[in-house]
């Protein structure tokens, strides 16, 4: 059984978005606001995932988009994002899955589990289910 | 002697929640929220919380204001003002419920734990029966709606899974 998983890790204030390591096909920084990005001979029309992220969660995001990752889906797709992502190990265990009232909707949200940290919160989710959530294309 | 033991104080907790049942007093927690006054089963109620953070959550009702960490478990905070179509509430004081929803009231502030008489609780009658109420406690001159949590958290769960 699969007790630690690495996670690639977006900091926002206080509020961090993880997801795991393993669906990061590529990063890319200093890229600005493309409209596409090349991948496998292909043009992927990336996502702005900071808008998503203020317009669901209210985070205070800079708008400056400086890192274009590609993320492994059902068609590979990417997001761009202010923040750059970090990789951290963390134990399966110190994670709270959704649960209550809420967490069938969570869940369809692209919610999976939280962890405290002191003053801080870590969502860790599905980036895909979450864009599909807000509406937007992948 | 271990067994004895247990058998007794259940023995005496059956007569406790029997006398209780008798209707000859009733305790209930009395709160606030915004101009309101709210009263609930203290057995409803596993904890009080105050001055804690609210974290977030996306694409959730707008009285949902979020998740708050609760021994490291997320508990979601509904505005319980918000809720019944009233005011946004402001304060940071939160009645963790004790049940499997995993869910925190958010309310203005705690008045005392009120011991009525039979005589004080007033049931709503079926014609004008609320979901979200199933009576009311007369307390120093004032009425205090009794919520029904399952009624409340039944709204919640058709609100998310229309949403």
């Amino acid at each position: 059984m699969k007790t630690i998983e690495w996670f690639a890790c977006l900091s926002f204030e206080k509020k961090d978005i993880l997801f795991p390591r393993d669906g990061i096909l590529e990063c890319r920084y200093d890229e600005g606001i493309a409209p596409e990005v090349r991948w496998n001979d292909n043009y992927i029309r990336p996502v702005n995932l900071d808008l998503i992220l203020k317009n669901s969660f209210g985070f205070s995001m800079t708008d400056s988009l400086n890192c274009t990752i590609i993320l492994r889906g059902q068609n590979d797709f990417a997001v761009q994002t202010e923040a750059v992502p970090v990789m951290k190990e963390i134990a399966l265990s110190d994670l709270r899955p959704v649960s209550g009232l809420a967490a069938d909707f969570l869940l369809r949200s692209g919610i999976i589990a939280f962890r405290f940290l002191q003053d801080r919160i870590q969502y860790v989710v599905d980036i895909q289910k979450l864009i599909k959530k807000a509406g937007a294309a992948v | 002697m271990d067994t004895e033991l247990y058998q007794e104080i259940l023995d005496n907790q059956k007569d406790f929640k029997a006398s209780a049942s008798d209707g000859k007093d009733f305790t209930w927690l009395i709160f606030t929220a915004g101009k309101d006054t709210f009263a609930l089963a203290p057995e409803e109620v596993r904890e009080i919380v105050r001055n804690t953070e609210i974290y977030p959550l996306p694409f959730v009702p707008p009285y949902i204001k979020g998740v708050l960490n609760r021994h490291g478990d997320p508990y979601a905070v509904i505005d319980i003002s918000l809720f019944l179509g009233q005011e946004e509430l402001s304060e940071n004081l939160f009645l963790i419920l004790n049940n499997d929803n995993n869910i925190a009231l958010r309310i203005s502030e705690i008045r005392e734990f009120h011991t009525a008489g039979e005589g004080d609780f007033k049931r709503i009658s079926d014609a004008s029966r609320s979901d979200y109420f199933s009576g009311a406690v007369s307390y120093n001159s004032i009425t205090a709606s009794v919520l029904t949590v399952t009624g409340i958290t039944g709204k919640i769960r058709t609100d998310l899974e229309n949403n």
